[in-house]
């Protein structure tokens, strides 16, 4: 056999070797695609409700009471994998639905001075990184875009369960995040004598688990 | 900077009252607005709520140590994240707000530190039953707000309440949690 090759024997072994090398990798490769079929089947996708989600907000006021507003509606997604620890979270927040429970005050926040809705009319949270202790998400580092400046920002998971709702109808997860920003570092400098730079936001969530198949999963960007 | 001085503006303010007798402060309705949270479905989620109304006077006597209480709150003004829940709060199986439009707090037992309030003993009544409740109170200041230069206290106060105490069961415990988490900011102005 060997006589009988066009090819010097060491060329043939590093062919073969080429080959091995060849069907190796394409055996890895679709091991990962495998891999990676099978870690996507265990993420599931959540989308956020907003009648039932908000970021809330609470600052210092004169060094004494918290004067606290929301925004009441916020949406998004959530994707977990509780086998592989890895997900996505994104949220869009409605800057015009800012509420304090005063006009006044809201009409102010949503000004030029402060969020300037007309301009930015969403604030934006997208994840970088989910922190799993075991099985448990405690907390996901992320971007936050706020008045078009996008800052790091770190959450930490307060509450979360997921699994069926009581009345047994939908999978869901409701979850609690908070984390504390300087408004200053977006911009937001308006009466930092009086009102806290630190804002402690909190984002509140309740999610459902969308069906396979419902397009209407798309990730907000 | 602007903090430090502000921090001492209303610092300074205090052993100045600390001479005066009863001092009545009148409650800034925008900035005093009570929160409420309850644990929803059974602790999958935590839900708000907020009265945006509400009303009263807080006398001091910080020389003695004592004072009272006496706020009102608009039932009517109960806000949450949806329209539907607000009327579901508003309604007969929870603040019945057509026969119950206010809520109010009485007290006339605050406890000091030194001459800062810390808490206050006194009575709920919401949907017409009277029950006891203690506020803890925290972050007490008085001073002169710096932008209309009226003398002001500040606070801010938290209780837990089971709202079964005052008849108010719907939803327990599975859609609504018994246990209701309250959180008070107070600003008032001098009379």
């Amino acid at each position: 056999m060997r006589s009988g090759s066009p090819f010097p024997s060491r060329l043939t072994a590093s062919r073969t070797r080429r080959c091995a090398r060849a069907l190796a990798a394409t055996a890895l490769t679709l091991g990962v695609l495998a891999y990676a079929s099978v870690a996507s089947a265990g993420a599931e996708t959540y989308r956020i409700d907003p009648d039932q989600s908000s970021t809330e907000f609470a600052v210092t006021n004169l060094g004494t009471a918290r004067q606290r507003g929301h925004f009441g509606h916020t949406e998004g997604t959530i994707v977990l994998d509780s086998e592989e620890h890895t997900g996505d979270v994104n949220l869009v927040i409605d800057a015009t639905s800012v509420d304090t429970g005063w006009g006044l005050r809201d009409a102010w926040l949503r000004g030029e001075d402060m969020f300037d809705v007309v301009h930015f009319p969403v604030m934006r949270f997208n994840s970088t990184q989910l922190v799993f202790k075991q099985d448990e998400l405690i907390g996901i580092s992320g971007l936050l875009t706020l008045r078009n400046v996008t800052r790091p920002v770190n959450l930490k998971i307060e509450h979360m369960q997921c699994g069926r709702e009581p009345d047994g109808r939908r999978e869901t997860c409701g979850a609690g995040a908070v984390s504390t920003i300087k408004r200053s570092d977006f911009g937001l400098t308006r009466v930092l004598g009086w009102v806290s730079d630190d804002i402690d936001l909190t984002f509140q969530v309740t999610a459902f688990r969308v069906p396979a198949g419902d397009t209407r999963a798309a990730v907000p960007r | 900077m602007t903090r430090t001085l502000l921090a001492a503006a209303l610092s300074l303010a205090i052993p100045v009252a600390a001479f005066a007798a009863d001092e009545t402060y009148v409650i800034d309705s925008a900035h005093s607005q009570p929160s409420f949270e309850v644990q929803h479905m059974g602790g999958f989620s935590l839900q708000h709520g907020t009265f945006t109304k509400s009303s009263g006077k807080i006398v001091i006597d910080r020389a003695a140590r004592s004072g009272s209480i006496d706020v009102s709150i608009d039932t009517s003004s109960v806000r949450s994240l949806t329209d539907r829940l607000d009327t579901n709060l508003k309604g007969e199986d929870y603040f019945n707000v057509a026969k119950y439009p206010a809520m109010t707090f009485k007290s006339s037992k605050l406890t000091f530190d030194g001459d800062k309030v810390v808490g206050a003993d006194g009575e709920l009544t919401m949907i017409g039953v009277t029950k006891p409740v203690t506020l803890k109170v925290s972050n007490f200041m008085c001073g002169e707000q710096p932008f209309n230069k009226k003398p002001l206290c500040g606070a801010e106060v938290t209780t837990t309440i089971k709202r079964s105490d005052w008849g108010m069961k719907a939803g327990i415990p599975k859609a609504v949690s018994d246990e209701v988490r309250i959180t008070i900011p107070v600003e008032a102005y001098r009379e």
